[in-house]
């Protein structure tokens, strides 16, 4: 693999945020007071048009290099605060996200954005923007968000917008978390697995806020990430199945799904669960699938509203392919970084998990549901 | 050191270790499945499977009715319980392992399910692994049963029964499972307060366990 990081850094265009909204004292440029609704959604993520004042709030990436034969993660920090007082919001008031847009450019891997909670070694006391190059620095270490609580994620060019169902939020509220930081990661592949066609990434999204007396029920968010898979050369087509339990006591709605996994993926699956059944639940519980891992489909409602019992979770299964290695990493690579995760393990091509598309596997589950629930369980 | 009663220590010695030879290594394409291993046993047998866990020290211990069982703090965080095989009378790659432990006033489960490769004792038999080995090798041949945090079960995970769960399913479809009745305990001296945090029954995940939990 090619050492870009020095280059990249250089040319890394991440020296501002952009806090956009019709209160910000930023100016956004064309198109900085918001539509009407529905919001059109441009295929640019720089052309994305902030909410109107007291209607939601915005965060915006500068577009930044992403050089051939590299991955790009970059880890931006807003404060909730400055974002509601950039957008018009009293930063004292909670702030009830409802709909969720979301603008990418082509290349993007994933972008997933987070209430920042137990600080590791990735604290943004350290910089509003934190970049990782090829898989070094603390923004690619997922032990680092581990307890983070997910509030939007996704996968695919273009555009994704979502209005939660009537009454339904995440809310930011300052009242349980003065001085709350989010942080919206990006990740952008120009690799041998995936491309970046105009080297160059960037990512906006919009966060449209409900009235507090419209306000029914909170969003409870699901981040599951199976650390234990090793996709090896002698077991060609293994799959794993790991839970998330919701220790709930009523059922609760499953509204949003996709999965995570890079190359090797070939489906993904994700099931509601009764907590007393053990192995892969029936067809019937169902409620994700993908098989296409650069792509997979992000589903949410109105069209995925599946139901879990109380006492129940949801079953997530990964099924891989393995596949060999590009020539630049060759098995001699894969096995480098496999002895280095167990240094007594006997090499065999295997793939572990890890961020890094052309050297790592994932099998990341991202779920949304509500009412939310407050002991959640995924390890 | 977390003794299991009645089982003994199985290790490497009493095994009767085969060396298992690789296969050729291949960068060449995705069909180039090395599994040299087979089928164990006999085929026109019913599968046989003893229930084995890792324990701290990273030996491996066959499991019996009424044996405790470790506990282990793996890469992934919280506490899981390594839960593998000894078997028989099964091809023995690309073999279906799956752990559970449940609950048996509630019926509650906690499980992990995983395609591993048996490797051959020698004997006709195969196993998750063969000698000792680490927590980081586990994870790979080893059903990690999550038990901890504890937001699923109505009682302490230590010190308490529960039924452990282990199923096997290999390519042809044979499939046994073996239950046996255990009690599980934090299996690791250095970080017994958190893991007593954590396991206890009415835990909420994430839950600073210097607030009174241990």
């Amino acid at each position: 693999m090619t050492d870009c990081s020095a280059s990249i850094r250089r040319k890394l265009l991440v020296g501002a945020l952009i806090l956009c909204g019709a209160g910000a004292t930023t100016a956004c440029g064309p198109g900085t007071q918001a539509p009407p609704s529905p919001n059109p959604m441009p295929v640019d993520p720089a052309q994305l048009a902030a909410p109107a004042a007291g209607k939601g709030l915005q965060l915006k990436t500068e577009a930044f290099v992403v050089d051939p034969g590299s991955e790009v993660q970059a880890c931006y920090f807003f404060k909730v605060a400055d974002l509601a007082s950039a957008a018009g919001f009293d930063p004292t008031k909670p702030v009830d996200v409802h709909r969720v847009q979301i603008v990418q450019r082509a290349g993007s891997h994933h972008m997933n954005l987070f209430r920042v909670r137990t600080i590791k070694n990735l604290d943004p006391a350290n910089g509003a923007v934190q970049t990782g190059v090829n898989g070094q620095g603390q923004c690619f270490v997922s032990s680092n968000w581990a307890d983070w609580p997910l509030i939007a994620n996704d996968q695919g060019p273009g555009a994704e917008d979502w209005s939660y169902p009537d009454g339904v939020v995440n809310e930011l509220n300052p009242t349980d978390y003065p001085d709350e930081t989010l942080m919206l990661q990006t990740h952008f592949v120009n690799a041998s697995t995936q491309q970046t066609p105009s080297g160059l990434g960037q990512v906006a999204m919009n966060l449209w806020t409900l009235p507090a007396d419209q306000v029914t029920a909170q969003m409870g968010t699901v981040f599951a990430t199976n650390q234990s898979i090793r996709i090896c050369q002698g077991i060609s087509t293994p799959s794993y199945s790991a839970t998330c339990h919701f220790n709930n006591s009523a059922p609760v709605t499953v509204v949003g799904a996709n999965g995570h996994f890079h190359s090797r993926g070939t489906e993904f699956d994700i099931y509601a669960w009764d907590g007393t059944t053990t192995g892969v639940p029936d067809v019937s519980a169902r409620f994700y699938q993908s098989t296409t891992w650069d792509e997979p489909p992000m589903l949410h409602s109105p069209a995925l509203e599946a139901n879990v019992p109380a006492g129940g979770g949801i079953v997530y299964s990964c099924q891989y392919q393995w596949q060999p290695p590009p020539n630049a990493i060759g098995c001699a690579g894969l096995d480098t970084i496999d002895l280095s995760k167990s240094p007594m393990a006997t090499p065999d091509c295997c793939y572990r998990f890890g961020p890094q598309v052309d050297v790592n596997e994932h099998c990341n589950a991202f779920v949304y549901y509500y009412p939310k629930q407050d002991n959640v369980n995924c390890f | 050191m977390l003794l299991i009663r009645g089982g003994g220590l199985a290790t490497a010695a009493a095994f009767g270790l085969t060396a298992c030879v690789s296969p050729p290594r291949s960068d060449a394409g995705a069909d180039a499945e090395s599994c040299p291993v087979g089928f164990l046993g006999d085929a026109a047998a019913s599968p046989e499977l003893e229930v084995q866990a890792l324990l701290a020290d990273d030996t491996i211990a066959t499991v019996h009715d009424g044996d405790s069982v470790a506990m282990l703090l793996p890469p992934q965080g919280g506490r899981v319980i390594f839960a593998g095989v000894r078997a028989t009378n099964v091809d023995a790659c690309a073999l279906q392992l799956r752990g559970a432990l449940r609950d048996p006033g509630t019926s509650a489960v906690m499980f992990d399910m995983r395609t591993i490769n048996l490797t051959p004792t020698g004997d006709g038999w195969g196993a998750s692994a063969t000698s000792a080995t680490s927590i980081s090798e586990a994870i790979a041949s080893f059903s990690n049963i999550p038990t901890c945090p504890n937001n699923w079960s109505s009682t302490d995970v230590y010190g308490n029964a529960y039924v452990l769960e282990v199923t096997i399913i290999d390519r042809g479809k044979r499939e046994l499972t073996k239950t046996v009745q255990v009690t599980p305990e934090c299996g690791q001296p250095e970080n017994l307060a958190e893991c007593l945090c954590i396991c206890r029954a009415g835990y909420i995940t994430g839950q600073a366990c210097s607030d009174g939990g241990d």
